[in-house]
């Protein structure tokens, strides 16, 4: 029997080699960065920067997207599950939300929040607005995403967060402990991409 | 040859595995194996704590190499208490310094048929 194509275009094996085959590219992406990470730490500017270059550089040119926040180094074992996250949330932003929208916007801000000396935690905050509203329940959005964002983040980095998905907005929130190692770099990264009027 | 169902059947099993995605995975097969899985846990800490309060465990499989750290100190509690355990690992048998005490050393991904023959059988 023929595998049934679906209206999203190719069978379920295309999709899922495809996704499959993103998600090694973001992996091999966050690998080039762990490679020099001996002189230049990895911080999650450069993270986030990494990955909406390599798929949403018309957004990026277009200055639809905003990152503000202050340096701040991560540790090799947070990356590569931060970076599957930020990935997961790249994509379903091209595929069904702002970055897919000519007048979508992104904004991902972050900062840092001490609530006791022994509490540091890194705050991120990514906002997409100005989506079409789609006839999908907002289930449709991403399965695997938005279990590695409420479920794996949780488990294996002792994250908070909250993914709230309306008609036209996205609002996904991750909270995450920040030990001392993750210390804050003493210079701000320069802001390469221009923040939005 | 028993079937791992008949092995598993009943058996407490803790699990260490950091990554959520092959945690669950392996829960839910050991669950349909007819085995009472404990945790899983990501984290040596996490790993202790439920050890500690917990009296009867009848086997573990253990990730070797969690977020940041090595899950030795759990196999050494394990080995102490005399609950048989496996290594998990993606890394080749000659990278693993020592096993620990650890009846076997097997590579990803287990799958609870070994493991049930190799701890239980």
């Amino acid at each position: 029997m023929p595998i049934q194509a679906s209206r999203a275009g190719g069978t379920f094996k295309d999709r899922f080699r495809a996704r499959f085959n993103d998600r090694l590219a973001a992996l091999s992406r966050v690998q080039g960065l762990l490679s020099r990470s001996d002189q230049e730490p990895i911080t999650l500017r450069a993270l986030i920067e990494t990955e909406l270059s390599a798929l949403a550089a018309a957004a990026l040119q277009e200055q639809r997207i905003r990152l503000d926040g202050p340096a701040v180094r991560l540790r090799k074992t947070t990356v590569q599950t931060f970076a599957l996250a930020l990935h997961e949330l790249a994509t379903n932003a091209l595929k069904y939300g702002a970055l897919g929208a000519p007048d979508g916007r992104l904004s991902v801000t972050w900062r840092i929040c001490r609530a006791d000396p022994a509490d540091r935690r890194l705050r991120v905050e990514w906002v997409e607005e100005g989506f079409p509203a789609r006839a999908e329940t907002p289930d449709a959005r991403g399965g695997y995403g938005r279990q590695l964002i409420e479920r794996a983040l949780p488990y294996a980095l002792k994250a908070r967060t909250r993914y709230d998905l309306r008609e036209t907005t996205l609002r996904c929130g991750i909270d995450l402990p920040l030990p001392e190692g993750d210390a804050a770099g003493d210079d701000p990264d320069p802001p390469s991409m221009t923040p939005l009027p | 040859m028993t079937p791992p169902s008949h092995v598993l059947a009943g058996r407490r099993v803790l699990l260490v595995e950091d990554d959520y995605f092959i945690a669950e995975d392996l829960k839910a097969e050991f669950e349909e194996g007819g085995a009472e899985v404990l945790g899983p846990v990501p984290s040596v800490e996490a790993a202790l704590a439920l050890i500690a309060g917990t009296a009867e465990i009848d086997g573990a499989v253990l990730d070797i190499n969690l977020q940041d750290e090595l899950v030795y100190p759990v196999a050494d509690v394990l080995h102490a208490r005399g609950v048989p355990f496996l290594f998990a690992t993606g890394y080749d048998a000659a990278a693993v310094p020592s096993l620990h005490g650890a009846v076997a050393l097997c590579q990803k991904p287990v799958d609870p048929v070994t493991v049930a023959r190799t701890l239980f059988a």
